[in-house]
């Protein structure tokens, strides 16, 4: 009757979303973020996603991780340099594990990232993604990174005009 | 209310734009993360960390003014994106600083 269907479907919500706040709780022991937990489930439909998130997750971030990369080569004006597997993980996480949208993802953060630097007064690519990739996709690390070769010349001279320490032994 | 709003503004993350100079040359901007909420002696740490420039030659300037250590950015009428303060470098000399003894 519909008045069973209807009982069925409520006792069905509050099993799965126990097993999910189970399955969270395990997560939020060993460090892992419920979006993940989340992802892996939407991904794999594996029974115990934690293990799955050990032994599977690498490979797969691995893959989107390289899928990024080779699309953003081709992306006009020197591409968009090699994606990290954090870089990755953040947007397959965002995606919800749907790797096609995790690579979208990838690339649109790549292509804001590369922008903002320009913005800020890096437009030179190269050194642009190198600085990216070295601080895994983070922009503000990649900054200080790029901004820390711009300040190198004060750092010469701080010392130079320094007069040598005076040698009592002599 | 307007007090929670204020509260909220300080300690979010913002774009300041320093001029960084010493005696020999003209400007070079950078932009760094910071909070309004952030005294000048963190501020100081944080270029440290970040830059290597030892705490004791950073001379830092806003407006007109010269921060001191235990005031805060926001003190001094920082509270935006693209608001602008210079970091003038003193030289180790001056600073009575040796390479050795930071």
């Amino acid at each position: 009757s519909l008045e069973d269907a209807e009982h069925r479907r409520q006792a069905k919500l509050r099993e799965d979303g126990q097993k999910m706040v189970a399955m969270i709780r395990e997560a939020e022991a060993v460090g892992v973020a419920p979006e993940m937990v989340a992802a892996a489930l939407h991904y794999s439909g594996a029974e115990l996603p934690l293990a799955w998130l050990n032994s599977e997750l690498p490979c797969v971030l691995e893959g989107v991780a390289e899928l990024a990369t080779q699309r953003g080569e081709e992306e006009p004006g020197g591409g968009l340099g090699a994606v990290t597997q954090q870089e990755a993980q953040t947007a397959w996480m965002e995606s919800q594990g749907d790797v096609d949208e995790a690579v979208s993802r990838c690339l649109s953060a790549r292509r804001s990232k590369v922008r903002e630097l320009k913005v800020l007064g890096f437009a030179e690519r190269g050194p642009v993604l190198q600085a990216l990739y070295q601080n895994k996709g983070d922009v503000w690390q990649a900054l200080v990174q790029l901004q820390r070769l711009r300040l190198e010349p004060f750092h010469q001279r701080l010392w130079e005009t320094e007069e040598p320490p005076i040698d009592f032994q002599s | 209310t307007v007090q929670v709003t204020q509260e909220m503004d300080l300690k979010q993350d913002i774009r300041l734009w320093v001029g960084v100079e010493d005696a020999h040359m003209s400007t070079i901007p950078i932009y760094l993360k910071v909070q309004p909420c952030m005294t000048l002696a963190s501020l100081k740490d944080m270029v440290f960390l970040h830059y290597g420039f030892p705490p004791s030659i950073q001379q830092w300037v806003v407006s007109q003014r010269l921060p001191r250590d235990h005031e805060t950015l926001q003190y001094h009428g920082i509270q935006k994106d693209g608001d602008v303060a210079y970091l003038y470098l003193r030289s180790a000399k001056a600073a009575k600083l040796r390479k050795d003894t930071f």
